[in-house]
């Protein structure tokens, strides 16, 4: 009896193991960007490729030995249904600060001064836990120099904020050096737009 | 004075490190029952937990969650959803891009981060019937159990 049971089991487990418990049917549906465009997906598996390029088009794959399906439209009320939930715990867009520098130093040029109290408030109205602030410089000077003076910027940024009672666990800060720019120059060029400190407040 | 240079250079790498390798993003906004399992760990979802990669994410018969990727890529998930980010690589300094999320089961929503702008083929989501090649955009993923 438990011979012949044996096999019979361990097939079952085999095929559970590599199937899972349902087909894994699968529903695509490309939207329109925030902006107003509307970009494209490929879904694409070992029988073919199918593309969206419409809002509001739909595509299914019933498993992964099929065929995609037929592009089709999917009504707002169905997305809905079935997409509602993650649809209504989406995040917004983080929102961005840039900080200018003067030349080769890490006080800011007066016009930035006042970008500060925007940033403080946007971080405590969107009860932001994860803020990025990224330190940049143009590319007069060496390069390791120039990684130093970038980080030294960011610093300066991170302690302004901590001074706002920003709490420094939810600060991430890096430096970029002169590989990063905003404006792209050749080698010892002096750009006031690349010495800045971008701030992500997600 | 240049071997000084780069001996700084390589401190400042060395010092930073373990913040940019640990960390991909950061959970936004939960409701419900949602969690992370790192390893032999369970986390409690919660607005501001870091992300690692390969932290599977799992949602409750109630749950969502929401999250932010450091390229700015956007993922939030319906209930009893489960996911992992098995690949993520942004460096935009170095001209590095890489990005693979898995939609395990589960319903799930998308919009594209700075990634997909400047090397979109270097962005794939897997799902158990087939990969997404994404153009820069916004979409919706069930995929039943």
């Amino acid at each position: 009896m438990k011979e012949t049971m044996l096999p019979l089991l361990s097939i079952l487990l085999f095929c559970l193991l590599l199937t899972g418990c349902g087909s894994k049917r699968t529903t695509f549906v490309l939207l329109q960007d925030p902006g107003g465009t509307v970009g494209k997906i490929s879904v694409t598996n070992e029988k073919g490729t199918q593309t969206l390029k419409e809002a509001g088009q739909s595509v299914v794959i019933n498993s992964y030995t099929d065929a995609p399906g037929d592009v089709k439209p999917m009504e707002e009320a169905k997305i809905q249904s079935l997409f509602g939930k993650a649809l209504k715990i989406s995040p917004s867009e983080p929102t961005k600060f840039r900080f200018y520098f003067k030349f080769d130093s890490v006080e800011l040029e007066s016009g930035s001064i006042k970008v500060l109290q925007t940033v403080v408030q946007t971080a405590k109205d969107q009860n932001s836990k994860d803020i990025s602030i990224n330190g940049h410089t143009d590319r007069s000077g060496n390069e390791a120099y120039n990684y130093k003076l970038s980080w030294r910027r960011a610093m300066h940024i991170q302690n302004l904020l901590e001074e706002q009672a920003i709490d420094p666990t939810f600060i991430l800060t890096t430096s970029h050096g002169e590989g990063n720019p905003l404006v792209p120059t050749a080698d010892n060029v002096f750009e006031p737009r690349n010495r800045r400190v971008e701030v992500i407040i997600r | 004075m240049k071997r000084y240079g780069t001996f700084l250079l390589l401190a400042l790498v060395l010092f930073a490190m373990p913040v940019w390798a640990s960390s991909i993003g950061s959970i936004k906004n939960v409701e419900g029952q949602g969690w992370i399992e790192r390893g032999e760990e369970k986390i409690s979802a919660e607005t501001g937990v870091r992300l690692q990669i390969d932290d599977i994410l799992k949602t409750g018969n109630n749950g969502a969650m929401g999250v932010i990727l450091h390229d700015d890529t956007i993922i939030s998930m319906g209930p009893r959803s489960e996911m992992v980010v098995s690949e993520f690589v942004f460096k935009p300094e170095d001209g590095r891009f890489g990005l693979l999320a898995k939609f395990i089961k589960g319903t799930f929503s998308y919009l594209s981060g700075v990634m997909s702008k400047l090397a979109p083929e270097s962005v794939k989501i897997e799902t158990p019937v087939g990969m997404v090649a994404v153009r820069g955009t916004n979409f919706l993923v069930k995929v039943e159990d």
